[in-house]
């Protein structure tokens, strides 16, 4: 028993002397979905003997595009070793589909100079974990985080900063809404264009959620796929859609405005909404498609992003056998949900 | 000059020949594509000028693509072509381009086509949607008389429209309420009769949602 105590007295005695300070050093990145913030956070922290008022805590942060563009940066010292860490965060608006790199530049400042004897060399600085160390090495750069434990032995040197290591990052924002949804549906109607004796159909502002993010470098297409059909058969209203993949899709551009697709028959214009697109969805003939009565169309309609769909809908053309213009036409008319 | 008549015929010819005859579920269009398909050069001034072109369609795309453009100063260059305008359509461009540009007097014709019942209905809802955009809810009165249109793609852009509107509006027409409960009753699809029925609690009066409350339990 007496020996254990002994052993024990024996290890806490020395514990000062096997104490070990370190510089943790990390970097992180990330960017609201719903808002495409980017927040990067670079931060060095002293631990244990290294934060016993020998250094200072110092940091830089800079995020850098996928092309190299230097976008903001920032630093920090803690000088006076007041907090025993310095951070730096750096916030701004992300572009859908860039990647942003943020790198911590993690720094111990030697803040205690060495008080050298008469006839020694004088101006130095007093270091006693050996983070100098790390300094006539390499620059390490580690990915997220990493601690730098400093090895000792006490060390002197010129120097008044010890660059000891980076930190990196990255984050990708969104390229593609969340979710696309029916914002309006406005009915146009063959008058827009008095050559149609059938026509016309409705234009769909739809958005591009979230409607906080610029989407208008988002690449959305769609499909489309006919459903059914009660209209004659053979008939002038078969196809009353049009089969659409991928492959053939037109691009929806968010945030501008539209005119009707019989441009320039026609001039109806829409006007541009921030965060939504128009899908214009229509049937219009020289002649009259349908004798008398009525019929309808249904398709199911989805829109896509990079491999994602962003909502389903489906779209129903009713025709109906009536007049405008002074004469006998067919009105087309459109739901979609 | 010859380059840009050539483009024009041909984009004509083609739209009278070709694209008469189709069935459209895509991207329209957008002003500027129109423009630069009749040669139409996207700056200012060559728009101010071509607010005046003989084509109704480069005039109404004009104004249009100078809304989109944000450019104010234009205000008086379509107030001036305005004036002389005989097209309805391309004047509903015009009066449609000014209140986006925040012209008073664009949104005063804009209220005055909603209102209007001798207007086309698609010009009417048009007028109301693009107020709305601004946070002017004034044409719900006569958006109101749409509700009870036979006409469920109407009544579908007149719901759409409404609920768009935060809450109950001084403004609104006290039928407001009995036809959005109509419809939340007898719409003619599961939708339009759901979508009625958010409508009503979101600007329905108090008397009418709490019948449609009554009525609907499981929904509330």
């Amino acid at each position: 028993m007496k020996i254990i105590a002994a052993l024990t007295l024996a290890v806490l005695s020395c514990f000062p002397l096997l104490a070990q300070g370190s510089i943790s050093g990390s970097t992180t990145i990330q960017i609201d979905p719903s808002t495409n913030i980017v927040t990067a956070a670079c931060e060095t922290i002293l631990n244990g003997e290294a934060d016993t008022g020998y250094y200072a805590a110092r940091v830089t942060c800079v995020v850098v595009d996928s092309s190299g563009n230097t976008l903001p940066s920032g630093a920090y010292s803690d000088d006076g070793d007041v907090n025993g860490y310095a951070d730096v965060i750096l916030t701004f608006t992300g572009v859908p589909g860039a990647t942003y790199t943020a790198t911590g530049g993690h720094t111990a400042g030697l803040t205690v100079p060495f008080d050298a004897p008469i006839g020694q060399p004088q101006g130095l600085n007093f270091d006693p974990l050996n983070f100098y160390n790390y300094v006539e090495s390499p620059t390490q750069t580690f990915q997220d985080g990493y601690d730098w434990l400093g090895p000792g032995p006490e060390v002197t040197t010129r120097l008044k900063t010890l660059h000891i290591g980076n930190t990196i990052a990255s984050a990708t924002a969104s390229a593609c809404p969340t979710s696309v949804t029916l914002n309006s549906l406005t009915p146009i109607s063959i008058t827009t264009d008095s050559n149609l004796r059938t026509g016309y159909g409705a234009m769909a502002s739809m958005l591009a959620n979230p409607t906080t993010i610029d989407w208008s470098s988002a690449v959305i297409t769609e499909t489309i796929t006919p459903s059914s059909n009660s209209c004659p058969n053979p008939g002038s209203l078969q196809p009353a859609f049009q089969t659409v993949t991928l492959a053939n899709s037109s691009t929806f551009p968010v945030g501008q405005g539209a005119l009707t697709f019989d441009y320039p028959q026609s001039q109806a214009s829409f006007p541009a909404i921030p965060g939504a697109f128009y899908d214009e969805h229509s049937l219009f003939k020289n002649f009259q498609a349908l004798g008398t009565g009525t019929c309808s169309a249904s398709a199911i309609q989805t829109y896509v992003c990079g491999g994602k769909t962003l909502g389903t809908f489906a779209i129903t053309k009713t025709f109906t056998a009536g007049t405008a213009n002074g004469g006998p036409a067919t009105i087309v008319t459109v739901n979609k949900q | 000059m010859t380059i840009y008549l050539r483009l024009g015929l041909s984009a004509l010819l083609f739209a009278s020949v070709v694209g008469r005859n189709s069935a459209s579920c895509q991207a329209p269009p957008t002003p500027k594509d129109g423009l630069t398909r009749l040669g139409i050069p996207i700056d200012p001034t060559s728009l101010y000028a071509a607010l005046h072109d003989p084509r109704a369609a480069v005039r109404s795309a004009a104004a249009a693509e100078l809304a989109e453009m944000k450019d104010t100063g234009a205000i008086t260059w379509i107030e001036g072509a305005m004036a002389q305008e005989q097209n309805t359509e391309v004047l509903f461009t015009f009066a449609q381009s000014l209140d986006t540009l925040g012209s008073a007097a664009g949104t005063i014709w804009m209220e005055r086509y909603c209102s209007n019942a001798a207007e086309p209905v698609e010009n009417r809802i048009r007028a109301a949607i693009n107020l709305q955009h601004g946070g002017n809810y004034t044409c719900l009165p006569a958006m109101t008389e749409f509700l009870t249109s036979k006409d469920s793609a109407i009544q579908q852009s007149v719901l759409l429209y409404m609920l768009h509107i935060p809450n109950s509006q001084p403004n609104s027409p006290p039928t407001l309420g009995p036809n959005l409960l109509y419809l939340a009753n007898g719409g003619a699809t599961e939708y339009l009769r759901h979508l009625a029925g958010k409508v009503l609690m979101q600007i329905g009066d108090e008397a009418t949602r709490s019948s449609y409350q009554l009525q609907h339990p499981k929904q509330n």
